[in-house]
């Protein structure tokens, strides 16, 4: 028998491309934090400033304070964010096993959103002296606090007996966002016009405002929530093949559904609550990365969290410099950037999402 | 070592679907469960994998399946489902990866050697979403002969638990894969597995199980555990089965049926 040899191609492991992604998008990210520190509004770029501060020499005044006191807080929050929202991005696809699934399918973003009103139009009223004793970080606090109720009532509504049902999960989630844009609606029609301002920019997410003090206290439980969340990856591939195949291949399929709820949360939660509403980076990031490197999640969650950086960073230049002296909220760059390139990719590859 | 089950009983809400369910498999064997549509053999499979949660007792290699960590089980056992449908675009060769319980050295390869062994070589970086029923069914064969790659940890026996494993193949394939049982049954490991067709279960198994409504009718060698007179019962429908010249080969034609 003569064996025919055609012309083809070498077949790439996708492997080697994903590991390969890790070092190119970690370079990326290098420079995106690099800009974020250099570019701004404050007249003279800083690109030059940056290099000293590296090299260990001094500072002027002026440059010490906008480096130090400005742009590293809110780079180091974009850092964070964005990572935080492009692994939950790919926990959640993971977990529902649906290409289309995001951190907001959790209540999250709807329960925040509702935290963030009750600060906003509430805040003078609340009883125990809370907005006292929270100050500046009222609304920040209810924004987290927002998210976690919103998921917790949807993880037992979903939950009998010990398994948690993640169809439940979704149609649950969809009853409790019309409760609560019901309640936030009842708190709307009390609002003035200040508060409703105040809210609109809130839901459009923007890092302006950031401090240290708010990267002390969001940056360490997004940094957690994210390494933690990265060890999630054998399972969720499992769980490509179904619950029960999963469970066949040696995996606690409860443990992970709750460790990826609680992961998500706290990373989303977290998220929500220091940069608003932030939409399409959970949804568009883990989707050009399985396009690029397959959905293997060992690779792909953490690519996830370095292109969800990169890309949220990105955003935030643009935003400083659109219409500087003055900031656009950042969700409307993420969306303009985002929505055009998920289209794309659905006219495009089809087949992919429909499964 | 083993699988012994005993008074295992399975009921969903109020309706008994296994009811005192007794049998003993060894290892080195294949064991065959036959039976008519809904008679509880899906059920019973999945009450032996720990998948749903049944009364009465199941040991497998000594361990009690009901109390027995997901991943104890996994060494021991791997579960060859129906069919399983996958939610994003992997490639064959990262489905059969999956089945991969150890990274290390010795695993090289492992994963190309098993799909070549269902006979799905070159198919490596075909998307899985573009494979026919009967294409999935082997490399999910070979993600299944992965986990289980070698017939026995040190001093137990493996086991692999089939549902339907032919019933979307060709009948070259269905012979190729009931090979491949037969084989892993040989050279030591357990093999049970859920089956429509009477004749392959005859060529193969060394011993049947006969399900009838949730209960075991009848358990033992092929030969004079598939009479006439019980398949006729289990089925609703006048089976004759045949003796072919060759010692020892059985069959039922389907011609020489008759609804009952």
């Amino acid at each position: 028998m003569v064996a025919i040899f055609a012309p083809t191609t070498v077949p790439i492991d996708r492997r080697h491309v994903s590991r390969w992604a890790h070092l190119v998008l970690g370079l990326i990210l290098a420079l995106t934090c690099l800009a974020s520190l250099a570019i701004g509004p404050s007249g003279a770029s800083l690109w030059e400033a940056v290099f000293r501060m590296f090299q260990g020499q001094s500072l002027e005044r002026i440059e010490a304070i906008v480096l130090w006191d400005i742009r590293a807080p809110r780079t180091a929050l974009g850092l964070c964010v964005g990572a935080a929202l492009g692994l939950s991005g790919a926990i959640m696809q993971g977990l529902f096993r649906n290409p289309l699934a995001d951190p907001g399918i959790l209540g999250v973003s709807a329960g925040a959103s509702l935290g963030a009103l009750t600060a906003i139009v509430m805040g003078a009223v609340l009883p125990f002296g809370l907005a006292q004793l929270f100050g500046a970080a009222l609304l920040p606090v209810f924004a987290f606090f927002g998210a976690w109720v919103s998921m917790l009532i949807l993880y037992r509504v979903a939950t009998r007996a010990g398994r948690t049902s993640v169809a439940t999960m979704l149609l649950a989630g969809i009853v409790l966002a019309a409760l609560t844009g019901a309640v936030s609606g009842l708190l709307v029609f009390r609002a003035d016009d200040l508060q409703l301002r105040e809210l609109s920019f809130w839901q459009l997410g923007s890092l302006s405002g950031s401090s240290w003090e708010k990267v002390l206290i969001a940056g360490p439980m997004m940094i957690c929530a994210c390494l933690f969340g990265l060890t999630l990856a054998r399972g969720l591939n499992a769980l490509a093949l179904g619950e029960a195949a999963a469970h066949h291949m040696g995996i606690r399929v409860q443990r992970l559904k709750s460790m990826s709820i609680l992961t998500v949360s706290a990373a989303t939660g977290a998220a929500v609550a220091v940069s608003g509403g932030i939409g399409f980076i959970g949804i568009v990031v883990p989707h050009m990365l399985r396009l690029a490197t397959g959905p293997d999640h060992q690779g792909l969650l953490l690519n996830s969290a370095l292109l969800g950086a990169s890309l949220l960073l990105a955003a935030d230049i643009i935003a400083r410099l659109l219409v500087a002296p003055a900031e656009l909220p950042i969700g409307i760059i993420t969306a303009i950037m985002g929505a055009p390139v998920f289209l794309w990719i659905l006219l495009r590859s089809r087949s992919i999402v429909d499964l | 070592m083993g699988l012994d089950v005993e008074n295992l009983s399975v009921s969903f809400g109020r309706k008994p679907i296994l009811r005192d369910v007794g049998f003993a498999a060894k290892a080195g064997q294949v064991t065959a469960i036959v039976g008519p549509n809904g008679s509880g053999k899906s059920t019973l499979l999945k009450a032996l994998t720990g998948e749903i949660s049944s009364t009465g007792t199941a040991r497998l290699n000594g361990l009690d399946i009901n109390n027995t960590l997901p991943t104890t089980l996994a060494d021991m056992r791997a579960v060859l489902p129906q069919s399983t449908p996958m939610s994003f675009p992997f490639q064959v060769i990262e489905v059969v990866r999956l089945g991969l319980r150890y990274r290390g050295p010795e695993a090289q390869g492992v994963a190309r050697d098993m799909l070549a062994r269902v006979g799905l070589a070159g198919y490596e970086h075909r998307l899985y979403q573009e494979l026919s029923g009967g294409e999935q069914q082997r490399a999910q064969l070979a993600r299944v002969l992965c986990q289980t790659w070698s017939p026995h940890i040190p001093d137990a026996p493996r086991w692999l638990f089939l549902d339907e494993p032919v019933a979307s193949l060709d009948i070259a394939h269905q012979l190729h894969v009931m090979q491949i049982a037969r084989a892993f049954a040989d050279q030591g490991g357990g093999v049970l597995v859920v089956m429509h067709d009477l004749n392959l279960s005859a060529m193969f198994a060394d011993q049947v199980l006969v399900m009838k409504d949730g209960a075991l009718i009848a358990n033992g060698p092929v030969h004079t555990t598939l009479t006439n007179a019980l398949l006729s019962d289990v089925y609703g429908c006048d089976v004759i089965s045949c003796a072919t010249p060759h010692a020892g080969s059985w069959y039922v034609l389907p011609h020489l049926s008759r609804i009952a």
